[in-house]
This record gives C-alpha cells, structure tokens and sequence, in this order.
C-alpha cells in the first residue's frame, strides 16, 4: 500500500510538473470557454476612501404644531451644491459619508414669510401688517447657508440607501431676502443675523447609479414675534443627481 | 513513512492542474511600444495653451523592471503588447523578448496586436503567445542590409586632402573619405555582422513560432510574406481581427463581453507604482548612452568621470551596473571614463551591459568590469583607433585662387594647420601617437578580459563583432538584460532588497533650452595640448545605418 501511494505521489508530481501551462495554453484554454450569460452587474471599482460631488435640489413643505398659525403648511424649495462629499468604506458595502454643502433655501408662496431679525430669531410675519402691498404668491425668501450631512451608507451595485444627521448652518453670513417678482412694485429685503444660526435635520437618502431621492426633517422650534412660540417642523423631499 | 506518502499524494493532488481554466480576474498591462524609444526614456518640452510642459518617456529599465515585478504580481493577469510602431533598437527589442517570454513562463499570457509588421517588430511580436495582425495589414520580412557612402572622388574634385591614420585593418570608420568602394576587410566584418544579428533574429522568431529556421528564410528571400493572410497561412500570425475584434478578444479573456469590465494599466503608470525599495542600500545603474566627447553634446568624459567618482564616494550604493551604449569617441574622453571605472572596481562591484552599441572607446570603458552582460545584437569589440586629418589648402588653390602661406619658427610649426597636408614625416609621427594609443587600448582589454595580449591583438584590428561572437571570443561573458545584471550584481554585493537608482541625473529639457550645459573639467582642456589642434584620436565605430531592422 505504501509503495503504492508513494508511486501515485510520484506521478502526480511529475504530471504536475510536465502540465504547467504555458501563457499559449491559458489562452487556447479561455478561448473555448463559453461565456457566462448572465453576466453580473457592472459595478464601480471598490475605493476605500471615496471623494464624489453629489448636487441636489429638492422641494418640501412646512408644518407647524401650533393652531396660532395658518396656513399651517406650506410649500418650500431648495437647491444645494454639493462641495465635497468623503466616503471611508471599510467594506464594499457598507460606509459613512461627510459631505459640505452649499446651497439656499426658498419659502416661498405662503402667506406668511419667515424673517430673520438681528437677534436670529426666525419669525412669522404676515406682510400685511407691515403696510406693504404685497403679493404674496410672487414674493420668495431665500435663506442660504451650509449643510454637511453625516450619512451611515449601505450598497448594493448601484443601489445606495443612506440615513443619518444633516448639521446645518449659515456661519453668521446667510443672507435671508425676500424679492418680488411680476407686477409688484414694493420689495422686501432683510440683511441676515451677524450671529450664526445652527440646526440639523434628519436625513435620508436612496439613489441608483447617479439619480436618487431624499427626505429630511427638520425638528426645529422658533420663537416668533410678537407673540408665540409654536414648534417648528420642516420636511423637505427632492432628487439629487451627481457622480 | 506512511505520512510521507500521504503528503506527497496530497501535494500532487493539489498541483495537478484544474480541470477548467478559469477567466482572467486581475488587470491587463498594456505595453505601447512606440512609447518605448530609447535608453533612458527622453524628456521632451511641449508647448501648450497650458504653458511649458515636460512629458518624460520610459526608460528601457523601467519597462523591462516593470514586467519582471507583473509575473509575480497576482494583481497583473497578462500582458498586451502594441506592436503597431516599434521604435526601440534592436538590442532594446532582444531584451523586451526576454523578458516578456520570462513573463509567460509564469503562466500569464502574452498577446500581442499590430497593423503592420516589418523585421523589427515582428522579432518582437514574435515572443508573444498570440498574436493578431489587422485583416489589411501589411509588410515582410527582408533580411538586414546597411549602406556606405564612399567620398574620395568628390573630396578630389573638391580638392581637399584627407589622411587617414590608423591601427587596424578592419578599423573602417575613416575609409569612407579615402576610397570610392568597401575594402575587402570591411565587406567581410560587415557581412559577418548583418549575417549574425540576423540569424539570432530568425531563430528566435522561429523557435517562437515552431516553424524551422530555414522556412522563414527562404520566405523573407522569396518576399512570400505580403498580405496579412499570407502571414496567418504560414502560421506566423495566430489571427486577423480589426481592432473591434481585438477588443472583444481581450474581453472574453476576462469573461466579460463589456470592454469597461477589463481593467488594464499602462506600462508607464505600473512602472510609477513599483517600490521603489531602501534608499540605504542601492544598486546604481551608471549610464554611457552615447558618442564619448570632450565637451558638447554626448557623453562629455569628465563629467561622466565626475558621476562615477560621485558614486564611488555614495556609502548607500553598494553595486555598480555600467550601462553602454555607445559607438566610442574620443581617446582621452574615454579614458578618463575608463580610469574611475577602474577606481570604482576596486571598492565595490561593477558590471557591465550592454545595450546596442558598446564598441571601440564603448568597449574600453567597461573591459574592466567584473562580468560583462550583453545582448546577441549588441555590437562590440571594434578596438583599434584611427585619426583622420583633413586639410584644405589646395582646395583653396584650385577653386578659390586663394594661396595660403604658412610661415613658421620651427620644422613643423604648422602642424595641426588646415591648410597643408601632413608631410611623410609628420605622418609617421601621428602613426606612432595612433599605434601607442593603440597598444594602451590591447593592454587594458587583456588585463580586464584576462587575456593573452596577443590573442586580444587577433580578435582587435579594429574588427566589430556581435554580442554573440564576442561572447564565444571571450570578450564578453553572456547574453542578459540590464535587469539580469542588476540582479547578478546585487549578488555579488550580497544585497537582496535594494533600490535601483539611475545616473547620471537625466537632462532637464528646460535646462537645456535655456542653455546650462555642465562645465568642462580645465583638467581635460590641459590635456587637450598633448594633441595637436586640428588632431584628435578617436576610437569610434563608424555610424551603422542598418536599414530595414
């Protein structure tokens, strides 16, 4: 029985030796080979560290808690720039995203408007009141600031889900501004607190290759002149594209 | 011994091939070879809307360093060659064989593509597992051929006087100016050479291909070798396919029929990636890429001198490969190379490679080398020395109606003047100058080559020889790329990891334009008195125009 193995362990050695290919065998070889039809999705080359501008715009509508104002609801837009945005991806399928955006954000075709006094306290204003002949629905508030996302991502291919904390601020410099447009003749224009202002929402995001969607709730409270002080929610749905 | 069984049961089992090769999984590495031109990879300067720019080309090094690393690396899964414009020499091209038939001897393939081919890149195509040629490509193979202009009866009619001293008989670089045909000496050396280079290319080509040598001769005499069909009927091509195809084919390698799937990288971009390894511990490949000069372009000799003495003094380098390529120069230029070599060799280890040329001064440079590498092609040897003198007085007499009179203090006061030729006794003198020059240069072959001065005298006369000849001559020790002489002298200094660094430092194209040229050694201008002006000894090859390579 030894003798036997041992013989076997010869020739398998020697085969071994005299059947190492060649580069002429490997080809010969793979080019009788059928290919695969069902070829697996085209994925991106894995990075462990990933650096991708993302822009996107999106549209939301306000709520409020308090019974004090009306509408109590509202349609908003918004538009950003994505900076840089810095995935570390330990693992091909699972990582966190940083990003820095710029961008602003208009209230806009409400009745009522959000300004921004020295102190940064956004409030309510109902134009109306202040003697000004204004038509609403043509008039839009801009409110520009940065954000940067903080986003816990899972992929799978091209499909990407991401949730996590959007810090946002205006670093003391926004500008909040109010413009008409069409055939009212009056304009509004507020200069933006010197104090920066700071808050965070909760975001969300699913996307396929460069097309994705997004939604973010902002918890946020404001304290409103002259009287009042409702609870401030604020979502925002919108589409971003990107690289 | 029941377990030793057992374990080389087990160990066959698991060499035993796979039943199915699987698709190639890593990258493709993409080998242009009209990006590959010379030695060391020329800087060029490009004007752009963008500005001043300077692109660097890949040095020979480089790239054969490149492929050596790709067969170990599992990251590399072939190796796709560009054969459409070959500019390499025909030594580069020998060695790029090497090393790509070493790349498929780990069991990577090799494929390379073309639209044309011609003598020089099919030798080089020829070392590739497969390869495929355009449907509507063209060329042959014609055999080797050079061509020499003979100018003595022009310089008559012109009336110019050239004399040509020289030791050895086969030292033809001057020939050109004083007869109206090829000396029988030269035809046959010439004829020798072409036949030798040659052959070493269709053995190669053949024994690549598995057809005999004689086939591929009598088809390159024949001119059967015409369209690209003509080419796949004789088994040297594997296939025809346009570049659509060619793309397709590289895909189905890598199981995928989606181009974007096949990730490849530049042979330049691997090159870059490569570790670059200690800088304590380094292997310095000193370059002679060029004619030996005493100033201007070329390899200036002090200034060469000046880098191996640099290195000498580098405690980090702790071997020495001396990179030829040149045809020679001047004597004194060359033995100033020639002496810090020798100075080199004596505190650590230096050998030679050789690259297309290392003749004449070439070969007096690096005879004292420890081992000396060089390539089937290379042409060596060519030692002998001549001066040439060239006056111009009568030409003057007889078309200008220009009589010059040189008046002198002593006998030969005009010596070195343009304007009379050297009298009998003069040119004695030179001959003398020419047959010590010449004795030096048998001396320092003999001593490096450890050689009976008498038989280094037989194999001189100015004779050129191939790599291959001079191996079996003695004057040289076997055939090697430069990464094949790197490594041996790393052996010999007993460093195993180690970083290859390059001297001397590659010329910045921007210096150069704006006119910074080294400085002269005044050691040399010294010298320079020992020779009379409008004299110079060189140990030149005469420039091979090699045509149809």
């Amino acid at each position: 029985m030894k003798k036997i193995l041992l013989l076997w362990a010869l020739l398998g050695l020697s085969v071994a030796a005299y059947a190492q290919k060649s580069g002429r065998d490997v080809l010969d070889a793979l080019e009788n080979k059928v290919l695969d039809a069902k070829e697996k999705p085209l994925r991106k080359e894995y990075k462990p560290v990933e650096f991708r501008p993302i822009s996107h715009i999106g549209w939301g509508f306000y709520l409020y808690d308090s019974a004090d104002f009306t509408p109590a609801k509202g349609r908003s837009y918004e538009f950003f720039i994505n900076i840089l945005t810095v995935g570390f991806y330990p693992v091909d399928w699972l990582g966190l995203e940083i990003g820095a955006d710029f961008g602003t954000r208009n209230f806009g075709s409400a009745e009522q408007y959000f300004l921004q006094d020295a102190d940064s306290h956004v409030m309510l204003a109902d134009f109306s009141t202040m003697g000004l002949d204004f038509k609403k629905k043509n008039a839009s508030l801009f409110n520009t600031r940065f954000t940067f996302p903080i986003l816990l991502k899972g992929r799978v291919g091209y499909l990407e889900a991401s949730a996590g904390v959007e810090l946002a601020t205006n670093l003391g410099a926004s500008t909040s501004y109010a413009y008409t447009v069409g055939r009212t003749s009056t304009s509004v224009s507020t200069r933006g607190a010197q104090m920066p202002v700071f808050g965070y929402s909760i975001m969300a995001t699913l996307s396929f290759a460069r097309i994705g969607i997004f939604a973010k709730w902002y918890p946020g409270s404001a304290r409103v002149l002259p009287e009042g002080n409702p609870s401030f929610h604020y979502w925002t749905l919108g589409f971003s594209f990107g690289l | 011994m029941k377990k030793t069984c057992l374990t080389l049961f087990c160990l066959a089992l698991a060499l035993m091939p796979a039943a199915a090769e699987d698709f190639l999984k890593g990258k493709l590495l993409r080998i242009d070879m009209a990006k590959i031109a010379d030695e060391r990879g020329t800087n060029s300067l490009n004007l752009s809307l963008s500005g001043l720019n300077v692109s660097r080309g890949l040095s020979l090094l480089e790239v054969e360093r490149a492929i050596g690393e790709a067969a170990f690396d599992n990251d590399i899964s072939m190796i796709y060659v560009d054969a459409n414009k070959v500019g390499a020499s025909l030594a580069a091209v020998e060695e790029l064989r090497a090393c790509l038939r070493q790349f498929s001897r780990s069991g990577k393939p090799v494929v390379a593509y073309t639209a044309s081919l011609d003598n020089r890149s099919y030798y080089l195509a020829s070392a590739a597992d497969k390869i495929f040629l355009y449907p509507e490509g063209e060329g042959t193979l014609t055999g080797v051929a050079t061509a020499q202009l003979f100018v003595k009866d022009l310089l008559d009619t012109l009336g110019l006087d050239v004399q040509l001293i020289r030791h050895g008989k086969f030292k033809s670089a001057g020939e050109m100016y004083i007869r109206n045909d090829i000396s029988p000496e030269n035809r046959l050396q010439y004829e020798e050479m072409l036949h030798s280079q040659w052959d070493t290319m269709v053995s190669g080509m053949a024994e690549a291909r598995g057809v005999s040598a004689d086939s591929l001769q009598a088809w390159t005499d024949a001119l059967a070798l015409s369209s690209a069909q003509s080419w796949l009927d004789k088994g040297l091509v594997d296939g025809l396919k346009y570049r659509d195809e060619m793309e397709q084919y590289l895909c189905h390698l890598f199981g995928t029929s989606q181009p974007k799937r096949v990730k490849t990288i530049s042979v330049s971009d691997y090159a870059k990636k490569l570790r670059k390894g200690p800088s304590a511990k380094q292997v310095a490949v000193i370059y002679a890429d060029g004619e030996i000069v005493r100033s201007g372009s070329g390899i200036v000799g002090s200034s060469l001198a000046r880098t191996i003495a640099q290195v000498r003094a580098d405690s980090t380098v702790k071997a020495v490969v001396f990179r030829v390529n040149s045809p020679g120069g001047e004597v004194v230029a060359s033995d100033m190379i020639r002496r810090e070599i020798e100075l080199l060799g004596r505190v650590k280890p230096v050998v030679a490679s050789y690259g297309g040329y290392a003749a004449s001064g070439g070969y007096l440079i690096s005879a004292g080398c420890r081992r000396i590498f060089t390539d089937n092609t290379t042409l060596t040897g060519s030692i002998g020395v001549f001066g040439l003198v060239i006056t111009y007085g009568n030409a003057l007499k007889k078309h200008l109606h220009v009589n010059p009179v040189v008046i002198g203090t002593n006998a030969h006061s005009h010596l070195g003047s343009p304007m009379e030729p050297l009298s009998a006794e003069e040119e004695a003198w030179y001959q003398e100058r020419i047959e010590h020059i010449y004795d030096t240069f048998v001396n320092v072959v003999a001593q490096g080559r450890g050689m009976d001065k008498a038989r280094v005298d037989s194999l001189a006369q100015g004779r050129v020889w191939t790599g291959k000849d001079a191996i079996a001559l003695g004057l040289a020790d076997e055939t090697g790329t430069l990464m094949d002489a790197i490594a041996y002298a790393a052996q010999l200094a007993g460093v195993y990891n180690y970083r290859i660094t390059a001297f001397p430092e590659k010329k910045d194209p921007l210096s150069e334009l704006l006119g910074r040229t080294p400085k002269d050694d005044d050691h040399l201008v010294r010298l320079q008195e020992y020779l009379p002006a409008g004299f110079t000894a060189v140990m030149r090859l005469p420039y091979l125009t090699v045509d149809a390579l």
